[in-house]
């Protein structure tokens, strides 16, 4: 007797309804908090911003400018805007990140579950293909490069 | 004063670059994203674009190219300044004609140092 034949793929690994569902959920739990890392990383880096150039600011008084005492707070200052790029590597690697666990969630429910009758479909971003721009794992200066 | 236009849809690193720059005494334009970058290239002349790859819009790789279209542009210093690090997209960004690659986060005093080199 030949094996029957069906027109829909049958995934090489059967997984419960439920467990695809709880993955999914998770998956998109760990979506919205990066989100929000991502927003809190942005609101504190505006709040430091604010602060930066208040700072910046204060010190290029001209009553202030010619002052020696405070050469060390100016160099720590021009010093800090290195780590001060953090928020824009951060915010890369999250949104990043992100893109893959949401396309992973909507993958896992659609080849697993399918659709209902009449469920339109989702539209589902695709998982990235490239790797993560943010390849750093340190706030050290990086390399440069002349052509 | 050298005029640049510094071009990066992050606000922060846009913050950190004319922070860099204006306190070395450059004159700095900020864009958003390529598009506002090129607009504005289209409006006046710049000694130095410093532009950043992932944007919306328009990248730095496709800004670079169309700036190097254009016959204003075709000589003027063109510096990635991006989280990319892979030969491949440096590779890609000799070919769209950038003049140099810069990984973030930048060195302050490394940054003046090489726009200076570059700088006519």
């Amino acid at each position: 007797m030949q094996p029957n034949q069906t027109t829909t793929p049958v995934p090489a690994v059967q997984l419960p309804v439920m467990l695809v569902a709880e993955v999914q959920d998770s998956l998109l739990v760990v979506v919205h908090d990066l989100n929000r890392l991502d927003g809190l990383l942005a609101h504190t880096m505006a709040n430091l911003m604010e602060r930066f150039t208040s700072a910046s600011a204060n010190l290029a008084d001209p009553v202030l400018v010619a002052s020696k005492e405070l050469d060390a707070v100016r160099s720590a200052l021009r010093a800090a805007v290195t780590e001060l790029q953090f928020q824009d590597m951060a915010s890369q690697l999250i949104i990043h990140t992100s893109k893959i666990l949401q396309g992973c969630a909507y993958r896992l429910a659609s080849e697993s579950m399918g659709l209902e009758d009449g469920e339109a479909v989702p539209f589902v971003e695709d998982v990235p293909e490239r790797p993560n721009p943010v390849t750093q794992d340190e706030m050290y200066a990086g390399s440069v490069e002349l052509f | 004063m050298p005029l640049i236009l510094a071009v990066d849809d992050s606000p922060s690193m846009r913050k950190m670059v004319s922070f860099t720059l204006t306190g070395a005494g450059y004159q700095v334009v900020e864009a958003v994203d390529g598009v506002d970058a090129y607009e504005k290239a289209q409006a006046q002349s710049f000694d130095l674009v410093l532009t950043d790859q992932n944007m919306p819009r328009l990248d730095g790789l496709g800004l670079t190219r169309k700036l190097r279209d254009h016959p204003q542009f075709k000589t003027t210093p063109i510096l990635m300044l991006t989280t990319e690090s892979s030969d491949l997209m440096k590779q890609a960004g000799r070919a769209a004609g950038a003049t140099g690659w810069l990984v973030k986060p930048f060195d302050p005093a490394r940054l003046l140092e090489v726009i200076k080199k570059v700088i006519k």
